[in-house]
């Protein structure tokens, strides 16, 4: 299974990981989410759990700061392997989180993910673009092919 | 001789961040350096490097072939996550050849090619060996400013994972202190949770442990002693600048760290006005700074 995992994101072979749980001990959601230990998710993945892990809710607290991978003295990226586990969720239909789904639509609209906004600023005065003589942001000149290809690849009908 | 750069704006700044597009632009015209718009862009991808892996590279091959059309041998993303985002995928794709075929063949639908020759520059090393520390003390550095003590947040998009090159060393970079006492302050060199996350990717979908991670992060800079915290990543300045107050409400314990973008703190050095470098924007308590520093 660890198989499908790697193909994915093309990470480090996890089955190296001896369980030294330095991943979770500078890991900044482990000291506040009882329930998230990356040197957990590692082994469970090992040990074949991985439709245990799919449907877990904790896979979706990582914050993608990649501190665990970094200290990791056997470079088993715990984060990758959680980025991969997202993917995997996503790609059986298992959860694909609305905001994500949002973004990529605006993508294929507008080539940005996410739309211009107004600001307010300390006073309560509204910005825009235009009023601070900011040039305008337009979409790729051909939007209508890369917006095609973004929604293929992000797997999303219109 | 004049000055060229190719910068890449992202989605977060031109959307939202204004301050840091208003404040790169003002700095880069007064330092006199002509700004090249990276024309035709869109977002990087780096959203989806875990929902949607290929839509990720597809986008992020796209910028660095622009780039490559465009005639650059380098570019500066504004944006930690873009930086992070096409260096990444540029590793990546030169691992996986049947991905280089794939993506080309999505680009090549719009007539671009991605041949992994553009240079990524992030605003850091731009400022430290582009731009060149020597040159920004030369333009800039006034020892009076020596007594206010200043610390940073790198982003971890800048530095982690390690094992792509980085500009600086991922355990221990000093190269945004240094250009931060280019400018005359003192930079504190290290304070606990100094390489943490902000908790900003968090945002989307889990809010509240975003922020938690945000108030925790913010403390140690409080503790640290620093009269203020610079940044040149928008996520982390959107945390801990603008969400400052939300995580303080849930932590139920007011930090008031003041926040700014390096580009607006280079700014104010030059001689540009607040409003210029977008200093209106900011939520956090700064004024207490902007007197110190006018003193």
């Amino acid at each position: 299974m660890s198989a499908i995992l790697k193909e994915i994101i093309g990470l480090q072979d996890p089955d190296v990981c001896y369980q030294c749980r330095r991943c979770t001990s500078g890991c900044p959601i482990a000291y506040l989410v009882k329930d998230f230990r990356p040197h957990r998710i590692v082994a469970m993945v090992n040990l074949g759990f991985i439709e245990e892990v799919l449907r877990a809710d904790f896979i979706w607290d990582c914050t993608r700061c990649y501190k665990c991978t970094e200290y990791c003295p056997q470079r088993v990226a715990p984060s990758d392997i959680v980025l991969s586990l997202q993917a995997l969720c996503v790609e059986r239909g298992i959860r694909f989180p609305d905001e994500y789904r949002n973004m990529i639509l605006r993508i294929s609209r507008t080539g940005f993910s996410f739309e211009e906004m107004e600001v307010a600023d300390r006073e309560m005065e509204i910005y825009d673009r235009k009023s601070l003589g900011l040039p305008p942001l337009t979409p790729p000149s051909k939007i209508d092919i890369v917006g095609k290809i973004v929604l293929s690849l992000g797997g999303i009908k219109e | 001789m004049s000055r060229k750069l190719a910068v890449y704006w992202g989605c977060f700044t031109p959307t939202k961040q204004y301050a840091l597009e208003l404040s790169t632009r003002r700095v880069l015209e007064s330092l006199g350096v002509d700004i090249m718009e990276l024309k035709d862009s869109s977002c990087c991808g780096y959203p989806y490097r875990g929902v949607r892996p290929k839509l990720w590279t597809f986008l992020a091959a796209r910028i660095m072939a622009l780039a490559e059309d465009q005639g650059y041998d380098y570019i500066v993303p504004v944006c930690n996550g873009c930086y992070n985002s096409l260096i990444k995928a540029k590793h990546y794709i030169s691992e996986n050849k049947k991905l280089l075929d794939e993506i080309n063949g999505y680009l090549r639908e719009e007539g671009l090619v991605y041949r992994g020759k553009t240079r990524v520059v992030h605003v850091i090393e731009y400022f430290h060996d582009y731009y060149d520390l020597k040159s920004l003390k030369e333009e800039v550095f006034n020892s009076e400013r020596r007594k206010l003590k200043i610390t940073t947040q790198y982003g971890c998009d800048a530095i982690r994972p390690g094992e792509i090159p980085r500009f600086d060393n991922p355990r221990n970079p000093q190269k945004f202190e240094n250009i931060i006492e280019a400018l005359g302050f003192t930079a504190i060199r290290d304070y606990p949770r100094r390489l943490d996350c902000c908790g900003a990717p968090l945002m989307a979908v889990n809010p509240e442990l975003g922020l938690k991670v945000n108030w925790l992060k913010l403390r140690s800079v409080k503790m640290s002693g620093a009269e203020l915290l610079v940044t040149t990543c928008q996520y982390c300045f959107e945390m801990m600048d603008s969400r400052q107050e939300s995580s303080e409400s849930i932590m139920g314990e007011e930090l008031g760290v003041p926040v700014m973008y390096y580009q607006q703190l280079l700014g104010l050095c030059l001689g540009l006005s607040e409003k210029e470098v977008g200093l209106n924007f900011n939520m956090s308590p700064i004024e207490f700074f902007l007197e110190e520093l006018k003193r």
